[in-house]
């Protein structure tokens, strides 16, 4: 059952709330596949409601919601890390004098509930090499691996080809290889 | 290069570790705080407008000070600029070049009838 864009457009409340109930757990899970922290991914979970609420306007009927909702959820999880980037600059003196040269960078702030506990440091280790691809191959490897979707679906909700989902999983799959042995090689000989 | 087996293992463990991530289910009464954020925002933008009013007024105003001011220096007398005085009557005739003057008339001063 899907919801009543209609109403949604006339700022029905109860239409909304219907719509966070069917699609904000996907929501969530994409953004925490994308950021894994949980509150950080519940801001965004919510950032990406506000914005659907204000520019429902906009929404082509005939669309799908949840590829409008996705793609919504995507540019924030960007912007997101963008400004933590940014925020990271800020520390370059402290960089400057660190004596870790590991190959990636493991995020600070990890905390996946999803993850099971005896894969933590090895998903810390993918996170942190995840981080170093360019933005469309963490999106592609994100929605196939983490949120189980076809290659069809990533193409509408990427609005790429489906070729070109295909390419962007072997680069991040390839990159993704060449980080982590550099990382658990350095590991392994310091 | 050869990779360590050891590392292969690590790097395939790395990789299928989020394979199998169990759905993580929305925080408590987030549907509340979405709507509550909302309410918070259209709250705002109410107040922002009630603002504008006063703000179009305050512009309105400025323009007309403004106007005022412009047409005060507009339709002001302007200083009159003094005529330049001429020293001698030569001097005026060489200013307006009176080519049909001869100078019988300007250097006698005497009326030719007397």
């Amino acid at each position: 059952m899907e919801v009543d864009i209609q109403e949604l457009k006339a700022g029905n409340e109860q239409a909304f709330r219907q719509l966070m109930s069917m699609h904000g757990k996907g929501i969530f899970n994409l953004c925490l596949g994308m950021i894994p922290n949980r509150e950080d991914a519940e801001d965004i979970t919510q950032d990406v409601f506000v914005e659907a609420y204000k520019h429902i306007g906009s929404f082509r009927e005939g669309a799908h919601i949840k590829t409008w909702l996705f793609r919504i959820a995507l540019n924030k999880c960007y912007d997101h890390i963008k400004y933590s980037k940014r925020q990271k600059r800020h520390g370059i003196m402290q960089s400057l004098f660190d004596k870790d040269d590991n190959p990636i960078e493991l995020p600070s702030n990890f905390q996946h509930p999803g993850i099971a506990i005896e894969n933590k440091e090895h998903a810390k280790a993918l996170y942190g090499a995840l981080a170093t691809l360019p933005e469309n191959q963490q999106t592609a490897f994100n929605l196939y691996e983490m949120q189980g979707m076809d290659y069809k679906q990533i193409a509408e909700t990427m609005a790429v080809s489906v070729s070109a989902v295909e390419s962007l999983l072997s680069r991040a799959r390839a990159g993704l290889r060449k980080k982590l042995q550099a990382y658990y090689t350095s590991n392994a000989s310091s | 290069m050869e990779t360590n087996p050891n590392i292969e293992d690590q790097i395939n463990r790395a990789l299928k570790s989020v394979n199998n991530i169990e759905p993580v289910e929305l925080p408590f009464g987030f549907s509340d705080r979405v709507i509550n954020r909302l309410h918070t925002q259209q709250n705002n933008v109410r107040s922002i407008y009630t603002i504008s009013p006063l703000l179009k007024v305050a512009a309105v105003f400025v323009l007309i000070l403004i106007n005022i001011f412009t047409l005060r220096l507009a339709l002001s007398p302007q200083p009159t600029q003094s005529p330049a005085q001429f020293v001698t009557i030569r001097d005026f005739v060489n200013d307006y070049q009176i080519n049909d003057t001869n100078d019988e008339l300007l250097t006698v001063n005497t009326p030719a009838h007397e």
